[in-house]
């Protein structure tokens, strides 16, 4: 079931009402699950007409591909659901994103002189370059949350210095492989995998369950929900909703961090003018699995059905032949369109159903 | 949002470090070559802070004796500081101007053409010698390229025409414009691609963005050279707008659908990078063969190893050094062309592989092409 403010304990009335008509029930059933349903049934759909029409698409590299294309978006689209469900946004992902992954770079590529002792971080250079990723994040979160700037414009600002900064450590340069740390190279790198899955995929899904059972069963998860579902019922209830806020948008900082850091690797350089389509795709994804822009609705499955729709979206049209390269778009926005239309049907029904029982 | 001030920006500080301290360099190995090698001759002169290059030249009688004492002050209005040509256009218009005494201030459209009109408009609010400007977008700038050439200001057009109609650029009140020829640059790197595969067989054609008159004259220059080869088969022509992570993605993808492809061609080498690295995860190196287009350092090294099979120069510290030239030619009456500057200057160059690419890496380290 799609996520939301905590349901109070035993079904609800309309349930307790049994009607013994099987068909009703799941009809019920489905409609109070319509958030999760609905994209599930676009993500099949996409399924089978590219199976259909491609013949590439079914092989297992082209599952392998997916993965690791979808990767670094997973990991970053992990943080914008948290920050999606306490109704808040994050614009900043993206050039945090980019910032972090020159900045590992760069600490890996370069070492400094300190009272006559030479410091080279190497490696954790990355440790480091995710720490300050965090710590935009945190940045981001007090000046929202304590200060009082909106989300929209906080983060808006930070898109800006980040990207600044990314321009600033490399002066406009792509810094070359040899900048990049090997070992993420090694994780980021579609050909390198365990058991068939490429290392990236594994990466992305250890964050992706690792959010859904910080969202799913902790106290802070809920908390997440009770702030964008209704943020003055969860203050009366003792929510520390600005602390929440705060850390919410700490993890987005952090997780887009890292996928700039997967990005580097993937890329095999360090590109100050990369990743700048993160924040769309990420954002697309997330609302695509059924996540509100509002707060409070959704949660780390829905952002995965999200993410996959997304991925097979975009792969299956580079495989379709004789496609105009000309439509290409187009057709992709169609199509989305379509997906947001179920989406949107789908939850009207939810209404419907919730407001009969 | 200037990006650069040479004499406050702390980089830009350091940057007049390296310069000083590649000018030693320079003058201990008395380099003297080409035309932009005029400046290296000044610094085998005695160049220093604060000493000009031009009054070194002056010594020898390459421009007149009564130099204009004061130091000059110019504009650059860049398309997006954050990428590899952008950049190294930068530091070679930093470079010149500090051999020249210009302080070149150097701004950023990050890629929007609003952006470089508001920039356009506040330049021309102050008083700059000279300004040059690599637009966005044809026609967008017009209005603000309009105030500072009102203002008798030598205005200078870099690679992309200010307007979209030829010949009402050529009756434009710009002082020049200078351009890469962009149909030449992909033919003649598709010929290359297409000698290293044989002649033969199934290529891919990533383009930047479709809208981009840069990629528009890539793409009619490969097209160009497909018509020569038979044998070729060009199976998917994508955009990958400029972008590694979409090149990367796109790559993945038709690797897959073109399990045979011999080649890929590319409208800049970064995409050709990116796409490399995708080539190299799938074990095809071997297979199949990358070209690009820009042939800047990075690009050289990776023909180097072996990454890339060749590129080509699209000469960005030639078209802002010679904006550089121009401008202060002009403003200095320091000419020595018997003619005015013409209004169109073509910034070409040649073939990169693995035969020059050594020879190309230190010409880009010393901001001749």
């Amino acid at each position: 079931m799609a996520q939301g403010i905590p349901q109070p304990i035993g079904a609800p009335a309309g349930e307790r009402r049994a009607s013994g008509d099987l068909g009703n029930r799941v009809l019920r059933l489905a409609s109070r699950n319509a958030r999760l349903i609905a994209p599930l049934t676009t993500l099949i759909a996409l399924f089978v007409f590219f199976s259909l029409v491609t013949d590439v698409f079914l092989s297992t590299r082209n599952f392998q591909n997916i993965v690791s294309q979808i990767g670094p978006v997973a990991v970053a689209a992990c943080g914008i659901t948290f920050v999606l469900l306490c109704a808040e946004i994050d614009l900043s992902i993206a050039s945090v994103a980019t910032f972090t992954g020159v900045l590992s770079a760069y600490i890996f590529g370069n070492s400094w002189e300190m009272f006559g002792i030479t410091l080279n971080l190497g490696v954790w250079g990355v440790l480091v370059a995710a720490i300050v990723a965090a710590g935009i994040g945190l940045l981001n979160g007090f000046f929202v949350a304590y200060v009082g700037i909106p989300s929209f414009m906080m983060t808006l600002a930070m898109l800006t210095i980040a990207a600044g900064m990314a321009e600033y450590v490399t002066k406009g340069r792509i810094l070359p492989a040899a900048s990049v740390p090997g070992e993420l190279q090694d994780l980021a790198s579609a050909g390198n995998r365990f058991l068939g899955i490429p290392y990236i995929g594994i990466v992305a899904l250890a964050v992706l369950i690792v959010s859904d059972v910080v969202l799913s069963y902790t106290k802070f998860g809920r908390y997440v929900y009770m702030t964008g579902g209704n943020r003055e019922a969860a203050e009366m209830s003792g929510v520390n909703t600005r602390r929440v806020v705060m850390l919410s948008l700490m993890v987005a900082g952090f997780t887009a961090g890292l996928a700039g850091m997967l990005f580097t690797g993937r890329l095999h350089n360090a590109n100050p003018a990369g990743g700048t389509e993160l924040l769309i795709q990420t954002i697309a994804a997330v609302v695509l699995g059924g996540t509100s822009l509002f707060g409070g609705e959704g949660g780390i499955k829905n952002t995965f059905i999200g993410l996959l729709i997304f991925g097979i979206l975009s792969n299956g049209l580079n495989l379709i032949e004789g496609l105009s390269i000309h439509f290409k778009d187009a057709l992709e926005g169609i199509i989305l369109v379509g997906a947001l239309l179920l989406n949107v049907l789908a939850l009207r029904l939810e209404r419907v159903q919730t407001r009969a029982d | 949002m200037p990006v650069r001030n040479l004499d406050q920006d702390p980089i830009s500080e350091l940057e007049r470090e390296m310069i000083a301290d590649r000018i030693t360099k320079m003058t201990r190995r008395g380099m003297v070559m080409g035309a932009a090698g005029i400046g290296a001759l000044a610094a085998t002169l005695g160049v220093g802070r604060g000493n000009t290059a031009a009054s070194a030249l002056a010594s020898v009688g390459l421009l007149p004796e009564d130099l204009p004492a004061k130091n000059f002050r110019a504009a650059t209005v860049e398309v997006l500081g954050a990428s590899t040509w952008v950049s190294h256009g930068i530091e070679t218009a930093a470079f010149y101007g500090s051999l020249l005494g210009i302080d070149v201030q150097s701004f950023d459209g990050e890629g929007a053409a609003e952006n470089q009109l508001a920039q356009l408009e506040a330049i021309a609010n102050e008083d700059w010698d000279f300004v040059a400007v690599h637009p966005a977008s044809s026609d967008a700038l017009i209005d603000g390229a309009d105030a500072i050439i009102a203002k008798g200001v030598p205005f200078i057009v870099m690679d992309t025409r200010l307007i979209q109609d030829e010949a009402a650029f050529s009756e434009y009140g710009h002082l020049t414009y200078i351009e890469p020829d962009n149909i030449y640059m992909g033919s003649t790197v598709a010929v290359e691609l297409f000698k290293a595969i044989g002649g033969e067989g199934q290529v891919i054609h990533t383009q930047g963005a479709l809208g981009h008159t840069g990629a528009q004259g890539r793409a009619a220059g490969f097209n160009q050279a497909v018509a020569n080869y038979p044998g070729i088969e060009v199976v998917d022509e994508t955009p990958a707008n400029w972008l590694q992570e979409e090149a990367s993605t796109l790559w993945q993808d038709l690797l897959q659908r073109y399990p045979d492809v011999k080649g890929g061609y590319f409208h800049s080498d970064d995409m050709a990078l990116a796409a490399q690295a995708v080539v190299e995860s799938a074990g095809l190196q071997d297979q199949v063969k990358l070209v690009g287009v820009d042939g800047l350092k990075n690009a050289c090294q990776a023909i180097l190893d072996d990454k890339l099979t060749a590129s080509v120069i699209n000469p960005s510290g030639r078209i802002h050094g010679g904006a550089i030239w121009a401008g202060y030619l002009t403003v200095s009456q320091t000419d020595n062309s018997d003619a005015p500057v013409p209004k169109f200057i073509r910034a070409d160059g040649g073939p990169i592989t693995k035969s020059n690419a050594a020879g190309y890496i230190w010409l880009h380290d010393n901001y001749q092409y």
